[in-house]
This record gives C-alpha cells, structure tokens and sequence, in this order.
C-alpha cells in the first residue's frame, strides 16, 4: 500500500510534507541551531542569513529558524495525539449509533448535539477549567472533531450494514462483534482514512488557533500558533517573520490533505485495477 | 428507399479494446429488430453509439446514418435534438432514470416542450395524454405523482411516455422489462408492442433474453465480443442457428426457460 | 425422484401459519398506523433431500418468508422448526447449530459478497463462525473446485475480480461450507445471464444430487422452477394460492392468479408454430 501512495505525486507531496514534519520534530530534540527560547538583547529583527540566523530572529533576539524547528514537536504531537482521540471517540460513537440494539438512536441524536459544540469555545471551557495545556487542546481538538468523524462514519456504517454481504455474514453464524469488525470497518475505512487526515489537518490548525489566543501550549514551549501571535503585531514593521510560521501552518495543512487523499485511492482494492479488469480466473469445464 | 436506421462499420474502442467492433445494422421505418447477447457483449454501447450517448474516453468510427442524414461525428446539439425528437429511448432501470424530486407530469412535459415547442399548458395537457396512452390509470392525478409514489411498472410506463414525447421515429429500449415482475414484463411487453404497431414507430430492442425478443422484434442480430454473430428473422435465429455463438444461446435459452404445454396466451394478457 | 418419500418420513425444515405484518408510517395523527401483512398464514415442509419452489412477484411476501426461515427475523405468529427444534432468532452462539444445516444464496453475487474481502475469507467465514472443525484452507480449496473454479488462482483474488456467473458460484461454495443440508436460494439465477444461467442452474443440480442437499428455492422465474424443484407453492399478497407437485401445477393451474402468471411467462416460438 505504501508503494501506491507514494507512486501517486499528490500522495508524494502529502509524505514528503509529513515525513519533514516528524524529522523536523525529532532533530529538535536532540538540535537546534541555537536554544530556541535564548533572548538575546544585542541581536533583535536580525534579517534572515545574518549573524548565523537562517530565517533571522524576533524582537527578542530569538532564532525563528530554532523556534520553527522546535513547534514542529508541539504541532506533530497535538496532531498526532488528537486525531488518535478523534478516532476512538468517532468509531466508537459511530459504532454504538449505527449497529442495531436499543440506545442506538440516543447515541446518534448525542453526536448531532455533540457536532453543533464548537471545537474552540470546548478548548476555552477545558483551558479555563483545567488550565491550558497541550493535554487540554489535545482532548479538546480530538473530540471536538471526533464527533464530526463519527457523524460521517455512522451514516456510512449504517449502509454498509444495509447491504447483502453482512446478511450473508449474518448468516455464515457472525456475530455483531464479527460483522463490525471485518465487514463494517474495513468497508468504512476509506472515508475514515479521509476524515481523520482531514482531522490531522484542522488539528494543527486548531492548536495554532488556541496557541495564537492563548489557551493552547504555555510559554515557554515554542509553537508556531503562538509565534503568529507573538509576532503578528509587528507585521507592519517586519512581514516577513510572521511568513514563516504562517507558510509551516499552510504547508502542513496541505501536505495531511494531500496524504488522506491518496490513502483513500490506495486503499480501497476496486481502484487497484483500471476499470473492470476481464475476469482471470476460467471456470472449470 | 433508404433506411431509416442505418449502422455501418460501427467500431467503439476504449482504450485500444474495440467493445464494438464493425457492427453493421439496419432498421426501416416502422421494423422491429432485436439486439441480444450476453453482458459485456457490447449490445449496449452499440445503441449508445447509434445516438451519440458514449461514455467519455471512447472512441467511434464507422458511420450511423438516420432517414440518411450522418449523425456519427455530429455536435452535441445536433445530437441531442436528434435524440429525443426522432429516437426515443427506454432504459432498463425506471427507479433511476426518473428524476426523484420532479412531478412525473412535469418529467414528460419537459421533453414535450423542448422538442415540440409547446405552451406550457398545452404540454402539461400533452402529458396527460402520453400518460394514458402509456396505459397508466387515472392520468390526470397520476400526473402529480412522484416517481416513489409509483410501482416499478408504472415507472416503466412514465419513461417510455418521456420516450414519446417528441413523436420519434425510431424507440431504442435497452432492457426495459429486465427490472420488472414477469406479469408486470408481460404488460409492458404488450404495451410497447402495441405502440409501435399503431404509431409505426421502429423499435430497436435489447435484451439478454432470447424469449422476450422472441416476443416483440421480428428480426434478430446476435452480439458477442462486440461482433454482430449472426442477424436474420427471429424464426430463422431460433430454430436454425448456424453460429456457434447463437447455437448456444438458444440452447441456454431453451435449457432455462418453462415452455407452456399448450399455448396460454398472448403478450399483453392480463393487464 | 423420491417423490413419495418426501411425504413425512423425515421432513427438516418446517413452517407453520407464519404471520408477519410490518406497522407504516401514520397517515393522521389520530388514526392508527396503517398496517402491511407481509405474509397471513404460511405453512412450508422440506423432506430431506427434497425441493420446494417459492414463486412469487415483488410484494408477494416471499423476502419476508425466507428471512423468517433463515431466522433473521420474528414472525408474529407461527412457528419455524428444523427436524422438530425450534428456530428463533437470537444470538448468534445459540444458532450455530440451525446455522450448520441451512444455508442461503442470496439474488445479487455483486452485493453478496464483501469487495473487501479475499475469495478464501469470503469460503472460510461460516468455518469459522460456525467452528467447523478440520483444515480451513483444504476445505475451501475442495469448495471452490465443487463449485468449479480454479481454487490456485482463484482463492487469494477479491470478488471485483470475478464475472458475475463467478462470483455466485463463489457464494455457492460460501453457503456449502459448513456441509449443511438445506440450501435456500433467494432468486440466486435472476441476476445472471441466460447462458451463464443455464451453467449455475446445472451446478446447484448437480450439488443437490451430490450431496443430497435439499432445496428452497425462491423466484419469479418459472423456468427454474421447473428445472430444479419438484414442488411449487405459489405466493400472492401474503398467502399461498396454489401449491403442488411442480410439474401438476405447471400444467394445469388451478388458481386465476397462478395462470396469470404462467400466461406472462416469455415463450420461445416452438418449431410447429413457425
């Protein structure tokens, strides 16, 4: 499969965008051109290539070049992390709304209260709650859209149900558990593929959003959504620093959308041959 | 005197595959010819082919001339004016190719309109008629129906009314009994053949089942691999098959279907 | 064949004044829902080795008759046995047993089988299920070659790769699986065509007289009938209007509806009427 995601060029430009994201994250464990958090008073708005500094650095004196490098870990944890949330919360939603048994129809009116919460104002609640913290947007991003994924997955799954394979299935002696598991969620699985690339995608737009307005990850933990913030105000001055992290949002934004689509071709068996292949097996005489 | 219909050399590739390869045809005003084979024998693309209705990516050599003007290569409106004026067409699934959020009435007084060039009214009257010609009971409320309001039959009988909307010449119906009950097959089997023999319309029949074009077409041309196997009257097909192809077909034909002992009755009974 | 043994020596699969209505949707507010009776007062018997012919039109109730003889759903009244135990819906583990005797071909092969699964998953599933005991894969490659495909290339293919006479026989092999004794086959010829027809009526022959399988076969072709069951009951609104041995019925029909019926039927223009 991953052969195929990588043979289709949106599907290289998705991996090539995420595979620099989690590189970007790891080396910033280990280095980064300068300490992304150091102030430095003697070399503020420092153009780019300048004194060392590649994309130059911010009012403070710190490196942009380090500070991206080490967002990058905020970003691919809080996405990675969250869309996990929003699978198991979307699949598990979906699958006690759409499997026939008594509550099912109070699962999926819940979910229809659930997607008209608003991801960010749940994020506000936890933060204020809770404290805003990485964990808080986390969950707050993961169930916010999970529940949008389970929408999705439940009208998918209760068709899917409909069909004659799973009355076969039914009756070749399978039980609910059977069924869910190697007929509804294999059938299911490329739009479920497409929504939680889409939700890898909101998920590093919401943590910047959150990060941006404050209640997302803390200072001092580098994030490319609070650098937007920290350096928005002097965009009139200096506009190219905020270019950088704005341009790493859109990049990644696009780079998971473009991964989820090629998924989803690559996935699904019926679109491995062009058209309807002849037949290749000859019936016995 | 020229055909009305007039296939010849007709040749659709997709992607270098002929799926219809020189097909010749011909149909005069008013004959009924039936168009058998298995699926995938190409029966179907060569009536698309005929009224310019492929699929994108295919591509149609050979020439198909109607009353003896040239229609293959023809522009798209040429074709469609074509198409609904002078060809009707009947298709073989009426719960899809009915629009389900339009009024059955204003389904066939669209086409009525567009090609005759009627008043509004005059052709919601005219929709009224096609739609008791079409046999389907209490018209006029029938009209304001839906198309899930209506039986499988009866939404039959809305698409071959949508077929005759503009008086054609020539009626092309691909499969248009294969969804249908056998009694409700039977009926609209009659109905069809009826039509044609009053109005004097041509009828290009397609079908799978030796024993329904049996029923309503005169002639026979017998398809497989997009090649025309055998074509002559449909006695001679039946009880004289000299294809290998067509034997086979009568064979299966003869090996699956019920044969009444003594003859039961005629097409159209019961209705 | 053993037409008088089929009488009530050792009957398998039994109904008994089956009633099922189905409540639609309210008309008025104050009025109570309208009610569709699906089937009022059906009674069925399958002698071992035996075959029954369910003919019947859309509407005729003859869906709702094989889900309640597949016990996939509750009649309201009435009862379904196998070789005098009860059969009623429920869990699958409480099944198993009616589930290793009877078994279904359903009409449309591109429906039935899931795309997203190999041909030998698609076989092996009621193995599994129903923990048929011995080796899976032997016995799958032994079904497919019954049903005469090729199990080599055949058993590690997805079913898209399949024509459509394929792909039933595919699910025949499925429903033979677990060795059961009834096949109920629900409209498994209409969905083909006429020459592929033939070669799957021919093999659900064959199977039956192999493995002295017996048949409920439910459809409006009356060609299969003929060809494949010895006895005919026919389903109009609910209710059986006539039923018999098939080759009696067909010849002389009592019922006005069964003659309708026969009359619709498309007939080959026979060699003394040319």
């Amino acid at each position: 499969m991953t052969r195929r995601v990588l043979r289709s060029p949106t599907g290289l430009a998705g991996a090539v965008v995420v595979a620099l994201l989690v590189l970007g994250a790891l080396v910033s464990l280990v280095w980064t051109p300068f300490d992304p958090t150091l102030v430095d008073p003697a070399s503020t708005w420092l153009p780019p290539l300048s004194g060392g500094h590649l994309l130059g650095t911010d009012g403070s004196g710190r490196d942009l070049a380090s500070q991206l490098l080490a967002g990058a870990r905020v970003t691919a944890f809080t996405a990675a992390t969250a869309t996990v949330v929003a699978a198991v919360v979307g699949v598990g939603l979906a699958v006690l709304a759409a499997v026939p048994r008594h509550g099912g129809e109070v699962v999926a009116h819940l979910i229809d209260v659930l997607v008209a919460l608003p991801t960010l104002l749940l994020a506000m609640v936890l933060a204020a709650v809770y404290g805003g913290s990485v964990w808080t947007a986390v969950v707050a991003i993961g169930i916010g859209t999970g529940v949008n994924v389970a929408r999705v997955a439940r009208a998918e799954m209760t068709s899917v149900l409909g069909a004659d394979y799973v009355l076969a299935a039914e009756v070749a002696g399978a039980g609910t558990g059977r069924i869910v598991r190697r007929h509804v969620l294999p059938n299911v699985a490329p739009v479920l593929v497409v929504q939680l690339s889409l939700v890898l995608a909101l998920a590093v737009l919401a943590e910047a959003a959150l990060s941006y307005l404050g209640f997302g990850t803390p200072p001092p933990t580098p994030s490319w959504g609070r650098m937007l913030q920290d350096l928005q105000q002097y965009v009139t001055v200096h506009p190219l620093v905020v270019v950088w992290p704005g341009c790493a949002i859109a990049v990644v934004v696009l780079g998971f959308t473009l991964l989820g689509d090629a998924l989803r071709d690559a996935i699904d068996p019926r679109m491995r041959l062009p058209g309807q292949a002849a037949p290749a097996v000859e019936v016995l005489p | 005197m020229t055909a009305l219909l007039e296939i010849e050399g007709l040749t659709v590739r997709f992607g270098g595959r002929a799926v219809v390869d020189d097909v010749s045809l011909r149909l005069d005003a008013g004959e009924r010819l039936g168009l058998i084979g298995a699926s995938g024998s190409g029966k179907s693309l060569t009536a698309l082919a005929a009224i310019g209705l492929l699929p994108d990516g295919a591509t149609v050599s050979g020439s198909v001339r109607l009353a003896g003007s040239e229609l293959a290569g023809g522009s798209d409106r040429e074709l469609a004016r074509v198409r609904g004026s002078r060809i009707g067409m009947v298709f073989q699934e009426p719960a899809t190719a009915l629009d389900p959020l339009m009024r059955v009435g204003a389904q066939i007084a669209g086409p009525v309109r567009r090609l005759t060039g009627a008043s509004r009214s005059a052709a919601a009257r005219r929709a009224v008629e096609l739609a008791a010609t079409v046999g389907l009971p209490d018209p006029e409320v029938l009209v304001r129906a839906y198309p899930h309001q209506l039986s499988g039959g009866q939404r039959q009988r809305v698409g071959i009314a949508i077929a005759l909307a503009g008086e054609p010449d020539l009626l092309i119906a691909d499969e248009p009994t294969t969804a249908l009950d056998v009694t409700v097959q039977a009926e609209v089997l009659g109905l069809l053949d009826d039509l044609v023999r009053r109005r004097g319309t041509a009828l290009l029949f397609i079908s799978h089942d030796l024993a329904v074009v049996a029923q309503i077409a005169r002639r026979v041309a017998v398809l497989a691999d997009g090649r025309v196997r055998e074509y002559g009257p449909v006695e001679q097909v039946l009880h004289q098959p000299r294809d290998p192809v067509t034997q086979a077909l009568v064979a299966a034909a003869r090996r699956t279907s019920w044969q009444a002992p003594a003859p039961v009755g005629t097409v159209g009974q019961g209705s | 064949m053993d037409g008088e043994a089929a009488g009530s020596a050792d009957v398998l699969l039994r109904a008994e004044a089956l009633h099922r209505h189905y409540p639609l949707p309210r008309q008025r507010l104050l009025h109570r829902r309208p009610v569709r009776h699906a089937l009022r007062g059906v009674d069925l018997e399958l002698a071992a080795g035996g075959s029954v012919g369910i003919v019947g039109e859309s509407g005729s109730g003859k869906s709702t008759l094989v889900r309640l003889l597949l016990a996939l759903d509750r009649a309201d009244a009435g009862a379904v046995s196998y070789r005098g135990r009860a059969v009623e819906p429920g869990p699958p583990r409480t099944l198993r047993w009616f589930r290793r005797e009877v078994q279904v071909v359903l009409q449309d092969p591109f429906a039935s089988l899931d795309p997203r699964m190999r041909v030998a998953d698609i076989v092996a599933e009621p193995l599994e299920c129903l923990d048929v005991p011995g080796d899976h894969a032997a016995r799958v490659a032994e079904l497919l070659g019954a049903v005469g495909l090729e199990p080599g290339p055949a058993k590690d293919r997805y079913p898209h790769e399949f024509s459509g006479g394929q792909r039933q026989r595919i699910a025949i092999a499925r429903a033979l699986a677990p060795g059961p004794r009834v096949l109920v086959g629900d409209e498994p010829l209409s969905a083909l065509d006429v020459a592929v027809r033939g070669q799957v009526m021919d093999l659900l022959r064959g199977l039956a007289a192999d493995l002295g399988l017996a048949l409920v076969l439910v459809s409006h072709d009356i060609g299969a009938m003929h060809r494949l069951c010895e006895q005919i009951m026919v389903l109009h609104e609910g209710g059986v209007v006539e039923r018999g041995r098939t080759a009696d019925v067909l010849a002389a029909p009592s019922h006005p509806y069964t003659r309708r019926l026969l009359a619709a039927v498309p007939q080959l223009p026979d060699r003394e009427q040319v």
